[in-house]
């Protein structure tokens, strides 16, 4: 059972579907005919039914809790069906061509990555030879820089943003009344 | 005394250098002389680059794939009720053949929504492009906002960054900040990353004498020139160094830059 659960709530968490055969362990082939239920059958199969929902609930739970206590957050509504939202699967041409994008965005990057390292590299380099010169010249300098240097804290650097600050704008506040 | 007299110079030579490479170096000569330190000042980009179309395009695949991740929230569920209600009213309202206008979700909300809607498309963010980038300021520290800025200054006969010679009793990096004190006025607040020269560079009318070069980060305030020692300064992307600095200059230089 837990192997078949952890396969559903793999299927939950990636959104992917799953045949419903992979939810229960296949068992050998069906020979035995096809017989009208009696009452009694039909209230075992329901019990059955009954149990297997529950067992589910329980090992639901459980990864909750286990999730919790590594610290992750997880929500039990993200297993509700309601929560489920409608997707429409793209066309073959659509997801080639997302394939292909992601292939573009890979080459892209690496690109980005080797120049990044080629930079750093070259940094690098001019440094040593920086200091090399120094220590020809003259060794306490050339020591004394090599000092780390204890007050560079608190360091300040306004980081990057997409557009400037707007002149004369004041940003509305929630927490007021006025709002 | 013969065999010793007749040790090749080459090889002297070689132990020489030797000695001079591990262990201390025999300096006849004052080292003050032949050592400047520069102040590399940078000013960090304050603005993101602008994205490219690859860039945009992957982007806007990501947000698709973060949607069909997600699951729906409180409020879309709420609406989803709503709409199911509506539906089913109007149904049997036809079917008694009753005219009925059923509201959409709470009117209050939905106008509450539509405001900060309207509020959203008619805001205007400040544009990237600046004044000094329209006019061409080189003075300015308001230039180009999305690049590294360095700052430089001119002498009577080429740009270079401020640059002086080794004060008696200080190291490199104190040296570079008095001495770009010295030059660019006390206004100009920058820190000092570290102690380490990042580059070196041999003047070429004497190369025994070399320039190490020292980062810094810009903070605050104007550069105010000694105008008796300079003539000019600017604040240039690392594109504008190569018509700023000689080609020498800038190849001893550059590696050390970021773009």
């Amino acid at each position: 059972m837990s192997l078949a659960f952890r396969l559903h709530s793999l299927s939950v968490l990636t959104n992917r579907c799953l045949p419903p055969s992979s939810l229960v362990p296949a068992r050998g082939k069906k020979t035995a005919k096809k017989q009208k239920k009696s009452r009694k059958d039909a209230q075992k199969d329901a019990m059955k039914e009954y149990r297997k929902q529950l067992e589910v609930r329980e090992a639901l739970e459980q990864v909750v809790l286990q999730a919790a206590r590594r610290g992750e957050p997880m929500d039990p509504e993200m297993f509700n069906p309601a929560r489920k939202r409608s997707y429409i699967q793209p066309s073959e041409e659509e997801r080639e061509k997302r394939i292909l994008l992601m292939k573009e965005w890979s080459r892209y990057t690496m690109q980005q990555h080797k120049q990044e390292l080629q930079q750093l590299q070259g940094m690098m380099k001019t440094r040593e030879h920086a200091l090399k010169e120094l220590r020809k010249l003259s060794l306490p300098l050339y020591k004394e820089s090599l000092e780390l240097r204890k007050d560079i804290f608190p360091f300040k650097r306004i980081g990057p943003v997409a557009t400037p600050p707007k002149d004369n704008y004041i940003a509305p506040d929630p927490d007021s009344e006025l709002f | 005394m013969f065999t010793c007299r007749r040790v090749s110079s080459a090889f002297l030579q070689r132990l020489i250098c030797r000695s001079q490479s591990t262990g201390t170096p025999n300096v006849s000569v004052d080292p003050a002389q032949h050592i400047f330190s520069a102040a590399c000042v940078q000013r960090f980009p304050l603005l993101g680059r602008v994205k490219t179309d690859l860039e945009v395009k992957v982007n806007q695949f990501k947000v698709v794939a973060a949607e069909k991740r997600s699951r729906l929230s409180d409020f879309e569920l709420e609406e989803q009720k709503f709409a199911a209600l509506k539906e089913t009213v109007e149904k049997k309202a036809k079917e008694e053949g009753v005219n009925v206008s059923v509201f959409d979700m709470d009117t209050s909300f939905k106008d509450l929504q539509e405001s900060f809607e309207k509020d959203f498309e008619s805001f205007e963010p400040q544009p990237r492009e600046t004044e000094p980038d329209r006019t061409g300021d080189v003075r300015s520290t308001m230039r180009k906002l999305d690049r590294i800025l360095y700052l430089l200054v001119k002498t009577e006969d080429e740009w270079r960054m401020p640059q002086g010679g080794l004060m008696e009793g200080m190291n490199l990096c104190q040296t570079a900040q008095e001495q770009l004190t010295k030059l660019c006025g006390a206004d100009l607040s920058v820190q000092f990353i570290s102690n380490t020269p990042v580059a070196c560079h041999s003047l070429p009318i004497n190369k025994r004498s070399k320039v190490f070069f020292l980062k810094a980060q810009y903070l605050s305030g104007t550069v105010k020139i000694d105008t008796e020692m300079l003539e000019d300064y600017a604040w240039v992307t690392k594109e504008e160094l190569k018509d700023y600095l000689s080609p020498h200059y800038y190849k001893s230089i550059s590696p050390a830059l970021l773009d």
